[in-house]
């Protein structure tokens, strides 16, 4: 089981529709895949198709389930979720009960076995890595999600002033709405292209597709939305590329 | 049966009587036949076995509207699959023939394979001894070796070609030679090919050691007159074809030397662009695709050279930063243009471009290297690579079906030169070192093939030039049958001008396979006189009854056509990727007339004649007949007919005992009218309306439409102008709709706009709108500077079949007289398109091979 977390640098970059459409991807590489939402504002089960008003979730305020697996479901596409559930308080602060439930659903997806789960990711909220006493396993792969815009530059530099705390998680980075056809956004990746360690940022990166949001729209993932869409072949690239490579622990 | 019923009511419901009848037919036949499990083909979706469908086994027969003469058409099929070997089989079968064992290989394998296979394994064998005892040491007994081969094989030589035989003894000998050719004629390797040759050679040199010793009627002057201008043409015949063979025995195939690491001890390089009076949008992809090539661009500086002092060009350089250059006077054309500019830069090396050959972006670091290895090399020359189709391509409809007319020179013949340390340059798409260069007084005006001359002269010198088979750039080919024969006729009076002012065979500094390369390649251009000969040489005993080859038929026979039949399988083996059988012929004599004339002032007088400049990048508006051009075609054709009406009379009605002769110089003359056909085809001129040639390629690109939404699609072809692309299905654009195309360079990225210019069904037709020089360049390296451009235009895997290849030229000849005929006759239009119509349709009678054209 492989665990990947993703986590926008800047908030609004896109993580939980990249963490969304890449479960889709991996899938249809025949991949089993599972998704939590630890973002309170539970945006991801939305992706997946789950009525809006659905409560449900694994740190939903209201009593849990024996098994918290009983609160995910499958998508159509064939997607574990666990959606993160409505929750009174939107906060982002790590309470000992979320600890407790994460690992408790982390071992049940564990001792699934038929079927196995090949590949974990986690939907964090923006800063969540950061968090004093975040939830993550040690040693963890997180990508980082950046957007081409002048925040991103700005907060690179900030991220990089917070990395001399002891290493928990292994960042690696992806740029996420590329327009090349816009004259910022195109300048600031090339500037980020240049800049940037190249063993960190990832080779590939997704286009800034409308028909992303507008997929979301209508509660669909991008490839149930258009076939055609270049973020169709954006994802699959990028899972190509997830499960070729062997930084991922199991 | 109720399941047939309804099957039966479905396809009714769509289709008339007749046509679902058809296809029931054809549905349960497949069941019956082939054991088709309908289910399972549709679950394997488009890649379904297509060997279990009857559409694959009759591809001529139209199951959904069927024909009263498809009935004939199945059972010709039926029987000639039963019979015959179908083209997979063939493959299949030849597939096998080409695997085989190494000889060392001492598996179980192994040695049932070269059991098998006895004579491939020898050939194998013979050839790695060969390579190996050309790598050993040089011991003492090596030279006297040598001496005493040479001496055994030059004595074998002499006697088979000088002994003299009878009739039988002579076809039995030469059976056997013809047999051995046959017998390693598929065989890989190099040595198979040197027996074909020498097989060729020996056969040939004793034809015509019996032709110069047996065949003079020197008691006729009539006959000797002619008898000894034919057996001059043959001599020289002969002499090109061995001088052929010595050149492309052993194509060198150079790979590309890699640069060192370090960019800083990468070279400087100026890149000339000469023009004259080509238009600014022929000649601004050269300079901005020069500006863009990989290579350090504080090291890469680009001059244009215009000797026609056009403000618009000057104003374009300023614009875009490049150096523009002119001079006072035009003196010397092209190569005065460079030697000016010479003066005016500083690089270390010089690449020279033509003003319409767009260098692909790895042009210099893939030539580069070599000249960091060899401190003598003077110039690596690169292919000449043309996108747009030659006249002959063009007026003749076979653009990229078949290996076109540069491909001989380019393909083999450099890479033979290249062996020899002889290749030469071609006055474009090349680098040369700045040193050697002014050391031979710059590029040779002397004569109109600068371009050669240069570097012969570079040769004496001591230098080396290297030949790099890898199209790196690519450009227009002549427009018009005119203006390729223009520049073939430039070609022609500057080679024999070099032959006569520079002669390779003499004077200092060359070695004998640099003598000899270069001597072929001046002397192939005087094939103008032998060429009208051969034309003619049959009419001299069919319109004058003159006895030019003074011998019986039958030994004529016996001895030419083992001549003619060897030099064509040699020439098949070493030449045939390159170039079709039979149709180097018809290039020849598309230019026989032509050259004729200014070979001969050439070599007479070297000093007369001027440079004319090739005409390239102009739109022919709509087809015509060339007749100013064609004249020498339509005499000589007509005194073919002459000849060969001439040739029936004497069958009916003169002397029995010349039957034979009759008949050979009937064939002799039907295969000169079949070429001259050819010529005429050619003359007639298709039209051509679009300024930018559309090149095809199949790529996935990037699009953005006006609300921001991104597709994948297909880009099918682009052009100076605009790209065709193939849009999923759910993407709709209308005429005049904007879209942005995303080019990746790396990993940089830049998008261009697109208009909309037509649609069909998924297909749109785009026009690009460059707001910026940055954007066009990044086009044109996403396009026509792609590194990887033109791999895959090379006829890596043409194969010639000279009978396949025959059927086209004779095909090619009869065009041209439909053509002729037509042009002569319009009013009779209506006849040829029945005769026409009636033609196909006995033709889509014959039966034919599963695969179609397309899928082979």
């Amino acid at each position: 089981m492989k665990l990947l977390a993703i986590e926008s640098l800047v908030g609004g970059a896109g993580a939980t529709t990249l963490t969304a459409n890449l479960a889709a991807a991996l899938r249809q590489g025949e991949q089993r895949v599972a998704v939590i939402d630890c973002c309170a504002q539970n945006h991801l089960a939305a992706h997946f198709g789950q009525p809006l008003t659905e409560a449900m979730g694994v740190f939903t305020d209201a009593e849990a389930p024996k098994s918290l697996l009983e609160s995910a479901f499958i998508s159509a596409s064939g997607v574990l979720v666990a959606p993160y559930g409505s929750a009174t308080e939107n906060t982002q602060s790590i309470t000992a009960q979320h600890q407790q439930r994460f690992e408790q659903l982390l071992q049940e997806l564990q001792e699934l076995s038929k079927p196995r789960v090949d590949w974990v990711l986690l939907n964090l909220p923006t800063g969540f890595s950061f968090a004093p006493n975040v939830m993550l396993p040690n040693a963890a792969s997180c990508l980082l999600v950046l957007e081409p815009e002048p925040r991103c530059y700005m907060n690179l530099q900030r991220w990089q002033a917070r990395q001399d705390r002891p290493e928990q998680l292994r960042y690696r980075a992806i740029m996420n709405k590329v327009a090349p056809h816009l004259e910022l956004p195109r300048d600031i990746f090339d500037l980020c292209q240049a800049e940037l360690d190249p063993e960190w940022l990832l080779p590939l990166y997704i286009n800034r597709d409308q028909h992303i949001p507008e997929a979301l729209a209508t509660q669909q993932l991008l490839f149930e939305y258009t076939l055609g869409a270049q973020g169709n072949a954006d994802f699959a690239e990028l899972a190509a590329w997830l499960q070729a490579s062997a930084e991922i622990e199991q | 049966m109720i399941l047939i019923r309804q099957q039966w009511q479905e396809l009714r419901r769509r289709q008339p009587v007749l046509r679902a009848a058809m296809n029931m037919l054809l549905l349960y036949l497949e069941v019956v036949l082939l054991q088709v499990n309908p289910q399972r083909q549709a679950k394997l979706g488009p890649e379904f076995d297509k060997r279990r469908s009857l559409r694959f086994w009759f591809p001529h027969v139209r199951w959904d509207r069927p024909n009263p003469l498809d009935v004939i058409r199945i059972l010709l099929q039926s029987v000639w699959l039963l019979v015959a070997k179908t083209r997979i089989e063939r493959d299949q079968q030849r597939r096998r023939g080409w695997s085989v064992a190494t000889p060392v290989e001492v598996t179980q394998k192994g040695v049932r394979a070269t059991l098998s296979h006895p004579l491939r394994w020898a050939t194998l064998w013979f050839e790695r001894f060969f390579q190996q005892r050309a790598q050993s040491q040089t011991t003492r007994w090596n030279l006297p070796f040598r001496i005493v081969l040479t001496i055994i094989a030059s004595a074998t030589a002499l006697i088979i070609i000088g002994l003299p035989m009878e009739a039988t003894s002579q076809a039995i000998l030469l059976l056997c030679f013809w047999a051995v050719a046959l017998w390693v004629r598929n065989i890989r390797g190099r040595i198979p090919l040197l027996l074909m040759v020498t097989l060729s050679v020996l056969v040939s040199t004793r034809y015509l050691f019996w032709r110069v010793t047996q065949t003079i009627n020197w008691d006729v002057t009539m006959d000797m007159v002619f008898g000894l201008i034919l057996l001059s043409a043959e001599v020289y015949a002969w002499t090109i074809l061995t001088l052929g063979y010595i050149q492309s025995a052993w194509p060198l195939q150079r790979k590309v030397a890699p640069l060192p690491d370090d960019v800083g001890l990468w070279p400087s390089v100026d890149i000339f662009i000469p023009t004259y009076n080509e238009p600014l949008s022929v000649v601004r992809h050269t300079i901005l695709a020069a500006q863009v090539i990989d290579w350090p661009q504080e090291k890469l500086n680009v001059y244009v050279l215009d000797d026609g002092k056009r403000d618009e060009i000057r104003r374009f350089c300023e614009e875009i930063n490049a150096t523009y250059l002119t001079r006072p006077d035009n003196s010397h054309a092209k190569a005065g243009n460079l030697n000016h500019a010479l003066k005016y830069s500083s690089g270390d090396y010089i690449a020279i471009f033509d003003c319409d050959h767009i260098p692909t972006r790895g042009f210099l670091q893939l030539t580069m290297g070599w000249f960091l290895r060899d401190d003598k090399l003077a110039l690596v020359q690169t292919p000449h690579h043309f996108f747009s189709a030659d006249p002959f391509e063009k007026n003749l409809r076979v653009f990229r079906k078949n290996p076109n007319e540069g491909e001989l020179f380019y393909g083999l013949i450099q890479d033979g030169n290249d062996m020899w340390n002889a290749s030469f340059f071609c006055g474009s798409c090349a680098v040369m070192k700045r040193g050697p260069l002014q050391e031979v007084g710059g590029i040779a005006v002397e004569t109109v093939t600068e371009d050669a001359h240069t570097a012969l002269k570079l040769h004496r010198r001591g230098y080396n030039s290297a030949y790099l088979n890898i199209p790196l750039a690519a450009g227009l080919a002549t427009e018009s049958l005119s203006a390729h024969i223009g520049q073939r006729i430039r070609w022609a009076r500057g080679m024999a001008q070099i032959f006569r002012v520079d002669n390779p065979l003499v004077g200092k500094g060359l070695n004998w396979g640099q003598r000899l390369c270069y001597a072929n390649a001046m002397l192939y251009f005087l094939n103008g006189i032998p060429r009208v000969i051969f034309l003619l040489a049959p009419l001299a005993f069919l319109l004058l009854h003159s006895y030019i080859v003074f011998a019986p038929a039958i030994m004529i026979a016996i001895y030419a056509i083992p001549h003619l039949v060897h030099a064509n399988l040699a020439n098949s083996r070493s030449q045939g990727k390159f170039r079709h059988s039979f149709w180097a012929e018809m290039y020849e004599t598309v230019l026989a007339w032509y050259i004729l004339r200014p070979t001969t002032v050439a070599l007479i007088s070297p000093k007369l004649g001027k440079f004319n400049v090739t005409q390239k990048g102009g739109i022919t508006e709509r087809s015509f007949f060339d007749w100013r051009i064609s004249w020498p075609y339509i005499t000589l054709i007509t005194l073919s007919l002459l000849g060969f009406g001439f040739g029936v009379w004497r069958l009916i009605e003169g002397p029995k005992d010349e039957y034979l002769t009759v008949v050979l110089n009937l064939f002799w003359v039907t295969y000169n009218l079949i070429l001259l056909g050819g010529a005429v085809a050619v003359a007639e001129e298709a039209k051509q309306v679009r300024n930018a040639h559309r090149i095809n390629l199949r790529k996935a690109v990037t699009i953005v439409d006006s609300e921001e939404r991104m597709y994948q699609v297909t880009m099918t072809d682009f052009s100076h102008a605009g790209v065709g692309l193939e849009l999923p299905k759910g993407l709709l654009l209308r005429e005049g709709d904007l879209v942005n195309l995303i080019l990746v360079d790396g990993t940089q990225q830049i998008a261009v706009k697109l208009q909309v210019k037509s649609r069909r069904g998924q297909s749109v037709g785009t026009r690009v709108l460059f707001d910026t020089y940055e954007q066009e360049r990044a086009f044109l390296r996403a396009t026509f500077a792609r590194a990887d451009a033109w791999l895959g235009w090379r006829p890596e895997d043409s194969v010639d079949k000279p009978i396949q290849s025959l059927r086209e030229v004779v095909g090619i000849g009869i065009k041209g007289y439909q053509r002729l005929f037509l042009h002569l006759a319009p009013r009779m239009r209506p006849v040829a398109n029945l005769l026409g119509r009636a033609w196909r349709t006995f033709l889509s009678i014959l039966p034919r091979s599963p695969i179609t054209r397309n899928e082979g």
